[in-house]
């Protein structure tokens, strides 16, 4: 799973099927340590109810498709759970 | 799923024949303004999309599992075509 920030959506009314009535996304990937946002973004589907601005943990992969089994979705890139907090505990040496 | 879009199509007389009947076009990636990006793939349509148009590409695995795309030798389909992007 990735992380990353919702900073779009995307509307499209021509698609394949077993992608009809689900939400498309468009997220920016953000690095857990520093808080920076990438200047790359990737377009996925969402199985939570995220909205623009919320931070979001994203599956890439077949695993992207199973997030909704047992429906057959073809999607490689799938939204899986809005992140509430990170917590990073630094090991001492 | 990558933004891109369609800038020409691709035609081949011999190829594996789990790819007969196939439309296969070029897909630049493409940034949020709709600028061209240099990454580009070939691509399966699966939904029935023309040159110039902003699409969702979908690859790997993923890209076999529609009716139309199972079991066969495809790693990359047009999923959508992009109507409209808001940015908040």
């Amino acid at each position: 799973m990735y992380y990353g920030k919702v900073i779009g959506n995307i509307v499209a009314t021509i698609k394949a099927e077993g992608l009809e009535g689900k939400k498309i996304q468009v997220v920016r990937p953000v690095d857990m340590n520093t808080g920076l946002e990438s200047d790359k973004f990737i377009v996925t589907l969402d199985i939570t109810d995220s909205g623009i601005g919320d931070y979001v943990g994203f599956e890439t992969g077949k695993e992207a498709a199973w997030a909704f089994e047992p429906e057959i979705v073809p999607v490689d890139a799938t939204i899986v759970a809005i992140i509430d907090n990170i917590n990073i505990v630094q090991e001492k040496k | 799923m990558i933004l891109g879009k369609v800038i020409g199509s691709v035609v081949a007389t011999q190829k594996d024949p789990s790819l007969t009947g196939k439309k296969l076009l070029l897909v630049k990636a493409i940034d949020l303004e709709g600028n061209l990006l240099d990454p580009f793939v070939v691509s399966v349509d699966a939904v029935g999309v023309g040159i110039g148009e902003k699409v969702l590409v979908v690859s790997g695995s993923s890209a076999r599992m529609t009716g139309d795309t199972k079991d066969r030798s495809i790693d990359s389909i047009i999923a959508a075509k992009v109507d409209s992007i808001q940015l908040g």
